[in-house]
């Protein structure tokens, strides 16, 4: 195939599923389930191809409709189609079961996979347009894409979760676009025939932009990607809309949807970093509240979702904060955490999934007891998942949080270094904590009247065994990645070197 | 195109924003987002003439398309079937007046101080302070207001706000672009009603007061 034709086709194949799906998914099965597992496939080997072509070849790839691979597209890319396929695996076991149990119809799993599909496709989308109207319309779009999902259950909570989510993104979203027209006035007196505004040229730009101009552009970027990202204070949907939707959905947005978030911040934000100090300590400042709130709102809670969903909140304080560094290093373990996070947190919520599925939608830490001598493999993923988070080595997430430890010292915002490693230590406790109260003691009494209680089948189980063979892995031998998120790192650094050279 | 003919038109996007903020009766808010929108359309149109900028006729076909047709329908649907008076403000609109018009005039100075080499017209200018103020507007009603719809209205007139700003400061958009941005807005137009009706079916109310289940 045509190496240009790769970013079209990667959005087209999860395009031509959700409608295969929508069409035909009625009919049967196969046609419902297996167009979206397909669909999923077709994609991983082709962010395969992009990544392999990215890597070891040109570096970018430029295709029709201002589309563009380069290392950072790459590395979402196959991070999107990875998880997104485990993601559709776990549902087909996960849902039928709850269609057994009555929650949902086989008509409504047409919209369940081809809303799956779809968001897929908008995913691509956000991170392979090369223009910045586009990127917002496609963030819209992955907003739109999940709120049904939400929502699937249809009851007072959802619908409410859902209600709040796309009001507070939506609108979120809203200052993005003013940021993005104020940037675009002032690029366009600099370039006056240019008709788009393009990312790769953002760096160029920027120096001829009134700094206050640029700075108010600043702030609107932050509110608009911060709210899909989750930040503090702008985060009030995300735990709401987590806990409430559908399992395999939860894992889906908090490990994709928010990091949709925080890649644009990346594309846009890191470029400023370098002209204007203030923008540095601006955005730790946020990404610190961010990690201190989201901590202390986890410890709180008692529904298993929820804690998870504040995590989330505090994790991805560490990514913005290291791509808002705008050094190598700091970018570099911004992206590397951002890869992490999506690998452990896709992890624990599959198996807070996995423990609903074997427990009949049992949550709360409360009314679960010494589940661990009846689901062992669902027990040590939770644990791998929730070890990773917490930072102890050799997990990722301790070579990520190294990483930015290193990057942050190296700036000499020792404070918020110490914050960082403060918030890993209250989340490995807060983690093992939920764990040990899960998974150790003798169950005294039967969890939930369940005596049949035992590890969930191995189609659910798989998904979950693959992400933390791959947490392990990574954290033992990070160079496994390396290339990749070198492409990426450089590839945002390369727009902002333009902007330095006069 | 004179200068006057679209502070007229700015003007009419202004009070008729305000009106559709604070109209209690949910049928005749729409109405007046209608008029809103319509105003809004204008001034794309008065745009097009003085900047010789011929894409932007499509940003006023798209704008009635969407704005003027599709949302107030979809509105219209909804209020159709349910109870059209908004439930008590959590503020007076006298209150809200007070707050618009100083919003409105610190806008008009930031433009004219700190923004005045990004917008070079005075018809940009004072555009560009009524664009924020309409995004203004939209975010006070989200924050204050617990109907439901009228959230909804919220929610456009902060797009609309944001689309003014986009053809004062960036007319040279390719058609495309506006294409997926009007699409955008109908789409969570359509979802957030959808969701609405199915709350109203459930809970009864649109109240979002009640929607207090869960806590951020």
């Amino acid at each position: 195939m045509d190496v240009e034709l790769l970013p079209i086709t990667l959005i087209g194949v999860p395009l031509i599923a959700a409608a295969l799906v929508f069409s035909i998914g009625r009919w049967s099965r196969v046609c419902r389930e297996g167009g979206a597992f397909g669909g999923a496939l077709l994609t991983v080997y082709l962010a395969g191809l992009t990544v392999r072509e990215v890597v070891g070849g040109a570096g970018t790839i430029t295709g029709p409709l201002e589309l563009r691979a380069d290392g950072l597209s790459a590395l979402i890319v196959l991070l999107v189609s990875v998880v997104s396929l485990i993601i559709v695996g776990y549902s087909l076991p996960y849902m039928e079961k709850q269609m057994q149990e009555g929650k949902t119809t086989s008509r409504r799993l047409v919209t369940y996979y081809g809303l799956i599909m779809l968001f897929v496709a908008a995913m691509m989308w956000v991170c392979l347009t090369n223009n910045m109207i586009w990127l917002y319309v496609a963030l819209e779009a992955t907003t739109l894409a999940t709120a049904l999902l939400v929502c699937f259950y249809w009851n007072k909570a959802g619908l409410e979760a859902s209600y709040k989510y796309v009001l507070l993104v939506v609108t979120g979203l809203c200052f993005a676009l003013l940021g993005t027209v104020l940037l675009y006035s002032g690029a366009a007196q600099y370039a006056p025939t240019r008709p788009a505004l393009l990312l790769t040229e953002l760096g160029r730009i920027i120096p001829h932009i009134p700094p206050n101009v640029c700075l108010l552009a600043v702030a609107c970027f932050v509110v608009g990607f911060g709210t899909k990202a989750g930040l503090i204070p702008f985060h009030a949907w995300l735990p709401d809309a987590h806990s409430e939707a559908p399992a395999p959905i939860s894992a889906l947005l908090s490990a994709l949807v928010i990091k949709v978030g925080a890649y644009a911040l990346a594309r846009t934000i890191t470029i400023f970093a370098p002209h204007y100090d203030a923008v540095i300590v601006f955005v730790a400042i946020m990404a610190s509240a961010s990690m201190i709130i989201g901590i202390l709102m986890a410890w709180a809670q008692d529904d298993l979702k929820r804690l998870l969903a504040f995590h989330s909140v505090s994790q991805i304080g560490y990514v913005i904060e290291g791509l808002g560094f705008g050094t190598y290093l700091g970018v570099y373990g911004g992206l590397f955490h951002l890869v992490n996070h999506t690998l452990f947190k896709g992890l624990l919520f599959l198996s807070v999934g996995a423990i609903m599925y074997a427990t009949g939608g049992l949550r709360r830490i409360s009314q679960l007891k010494g589940l661990g001598s009846r689901m062992p493999i669902t027990a040590v993923c939770f644990f791998i998942g929730a070890v990773a988070m917490g930072g102890l080595p050799p997990l990722n997430g301790f070579m990520s949080k190294l990483t930015l430890f290193v990057a942050g010292g190296q700036l000499h915002l020792w404070w918020a270094v110490g914050i960082g490693m403060f918030v890993s230590i209250l989340t490995l406790t807060c983690m093992v904590h939920a764990g040990y109260k899960i998974f150790w003691g003798h169950p005294t009494t039967e969890p939930a009247g369940n005596p049949g209680l035992k590890e969930v089948p191995v189609s659910i189980w798989i998904g979950m065994v693959v992400l933390a063979v791959l947490c392990i892995v990574i954290g033992v031998y990070p160079q496994l990645i390396h290339p990749l998120l070198h492409r990426g790192t450089e590839s945002i650094l390369a727009v902002y070197r333009a902007g330095a050279i006069p | 195109m004179p200068y006057s003919s679209i502070l007229t038109l700015t003007l009419g996007v202004l009070i008729a924003g305000i009106a559709a903020a604070e109209i209690r009766d949910l049928a005749a808010s729409t109405w007046a987002y209608l008029v809103h929108s319509l105003c809004l359309a204008g001034t794309f149109a008065a745009f097009a003439v003085i900047t010789h900028s011929p894409q932007l006729y499509w940003w006023v076909l798209a704008a009635v398309l969407t704005k003027v047709v599709f949302i107030p329908l979809v509105l219209r649907w909804y209020i159709v079937k349910h109870p059209a008076t908004e439930l008590r403000p959590t503020l007076d609109y006298r209150v809200s007046l007070l707050v618009v018009a100083i919003v409105l005039m610190l806008f008009f100075k930031l433009v004219h101080t700190h923004m005045a080499d990004v917008a070079p017209t005075e018809a940009a200018r004072s555009n560009l302070a009524v664009a924020f103020t309409v995004f203004a507007v939209g975010l006070y009603i989200l924050a204050t207001r617990r109907n439901a719809v009228k959230n909804v209205i919220g929610v456009c007139l902060l797009e609309n706000g944001a689309h003014l700003a986009l053809v004062v400061l960036a007319p040279a958009q390719p058609e495309t672009a506006l294409l997926g941005i009007a699409t955008s807005i109908v789409i969570t137009v359509w979802i957030l009603i959808y969701i609405t009706s199915g709350v109203h079916k459930i809970i009864g109310t649109p109240d979002t007061l009640k929607l207090s289940e869960l806590r951020g």
